[in-house]
């Protein structure tokens, strides 16, 4: 009598073989920038294969927004003379709550996801190397280009 | 004689898919697919098996098997509901359970198995409508009301989740899911001794049990000095929807920033950079403590190998 054979395992794909726990691409965002930590957000949620992939775009895309909003709205006031010049670091506290509320929304989003690819026996990369290599290489490359103007206080 | 060797083998399978012996399990299913490979009721079963043991793509291979030679069995609709969830597709998985519900609405397990599905994804309202559909309907099974209980306690609300899991208990003193929402609402609730009591109880049960293992891997953390602090204000931070974490995240944030600012324009530079300092040091703590958290988890859950055939 034959013994019934159950299938292998295939190997994990390229795309899953770079999942990192979500707190890494948080703390890129705080430490790096939002235009690192965000794009490693969507590249993770990829990744993941997540089924919020889509919810965790559009938080993506509300954070740099709202960021991008509040800071017109700042400028615009401050030119018509509303706020004064001394109050902008206090009034950028809004701009900041904003990208990270929608940061966090996005963190704990793709923490569920990640939650389950790690209890069903899926491996995830260590994200520190990633990051340091991103503080020490990437950063003092990336920042002048980017930096100045309202693209600069979005991204950086 | 094929046949009845191969029902006394699915019976052993069931048997010991009710004890928690998976593996041994899996060899039963394997010995009845050898000498009935059309069995859809043994493809399924192997299929919940697969899943439990991690193996997914044999898992799916499985239950779309089960589906190909009975679409309308329940039980196969279940299973490949079970193998889309583990791979994250929610929505699939949503319609298999529900095919599964509609197919035999007289069983328990495809509520239940929605509810924890919604409960996972913190979807508390219909998790709990499906968790009390899953106790109407067979209000005997002691993980209905396990799965209450853990609706309780991911509701912020310890003190009910103990009461379910205990009166569970009192029935079902070995029901290992109430064991582990107990301890864990014990842990809430701050009474560290009982938690442990629970912890060790549940592991005594089911030595290679996750769950348990990670409940025990809890209170040691909150027993231990540099993790205690960490365990407290991250369990008072998520207990709760997210949108609370956020806002108590971002607030404490935000509170930081503008005291240190008032600081700074007030005169008092010195100050203002403790309170960033301080808050720099919470940071770090915040990051390294949960990753000696998992550290010790892992240590814990390698200890533990049971041998296949156990």
């Amino acid at each position: 009598m034959a013994t019934y054979q159950l299938p292998d395992e295939p190997r994990p794909n390229a795309l899953q073989a770079i999942v990192t726990d979500p707190m890494w691409p948080f703390l890129g965002t705080l430490l790096i920038g939002p235009w690192f930590g965000l794009a490693w957000f969507a590249v993770n949620s990829a990744a993941l294969g997540s089924p919020t992939l889509k919810r965790e775009l559009a938080l993506i895309g509300l954070a740099l927004g709202g960021k991008a909003v509040a800071l017109l709205t700042l400028f615009a006031a401050l030119e018509a003379g509303w706020v004064d010049k001394g109050a902008m670091p206090y009034l950028y506290l809004i701009a900041l709550g904003i990208l990270l509320s929608a940061t966090y929304g996005v963190y704990l989003l793709q923490a569920r996801t990640f939650e389950l690819f790690t209890h069903f026996g899926g491996q995830a990369k260590n994200g520190v190397v990633v990051l340091l290599v991103a503080m020490a290489v990437v950063r003092p490359y990336v920042t002048p280009l980017i930096s100045g103007g309202l693209l600069g206080l979005v991204l950086l | 004689m094929n046949t009845s060797n191969a029902s006394s083998l699915f019976a052993l399978a069931r048997q010991q898919m009710q004890q928690g012996h998976i593996d041994g399990a899996i060899q039963s299913l394997i010995g009845v697919l050898s000498l009935e490979v059309q069995n859809a009721a043994a493809h399924a079963l192997l299929a919940l098996c697969l899943v439990d043991r991690k193996r997914l793509a044999a898992a799916e291979h499985e239950a779309r098997a089960a589906l190909a030679i009975e679409p309308q069995s329940a039980l196969a609709h279940l299973a490949l509901g079970k193998v889309h969830y583990a791979r994250r597709r929610i929505q699939a998985a949503e319609a298999s359970f529900r095919e599964a519900a509609a197919l035999d609405p007289q069983s328990d397990m495809p509520p239940h198995a929605l509810g924890a599905l919604y409960l996972n994804q913190r979807r508390m309202a219909p998790a709990g409508e499906c968790i009390n559909t899953a106790i109407e309907l067979d209000p005997g099974d002691p993980s209905n009301f396990s799965l209450l209980a853990l609706w309780h306690l991911r509701n912020n609300d310890p003190e009910r989740a103990a009461a379910v899991a205990r009166e569970v208990l009192g029935q079902s003193p070995d029901e290992h899911e109430a064991l582990v929402v107990l301890g864990w609402a014990e842990l809430r609730l701050g009474r560290v001794d009982a938690a442990y009591e629970h912890a060790v109880w549940a592991v005594r049960n089911a030595p290679a049990a996750e769950d348990a293992l990670e409940l025990l891997c809890a209170v040691k953390a909150r027993r231990n000095p540099l993790l205690g602090l960490w365990f407290r204000v991250s369990a008072f931070i998520a207990g709760g929807s997210g949108t609370r974490t956020i806002l108590l995240l971002v607030g404490m944030f935000l509170g930081v920033r503008l005291v240190s600012l008032l600081l700074g324009d007030l005169g008092y530079p010195s100050a203002a950079q403790f309170v960033s300092g301080a808050w720099l040091a919470f940071c770090v703590y915040s990051w390294v403590a949960p990753t000696i958290f998992q550290r010790m988890l892992r240590k814990e859950l390698e200890q533990v190998r049971l041998r296949p055939d156990f």
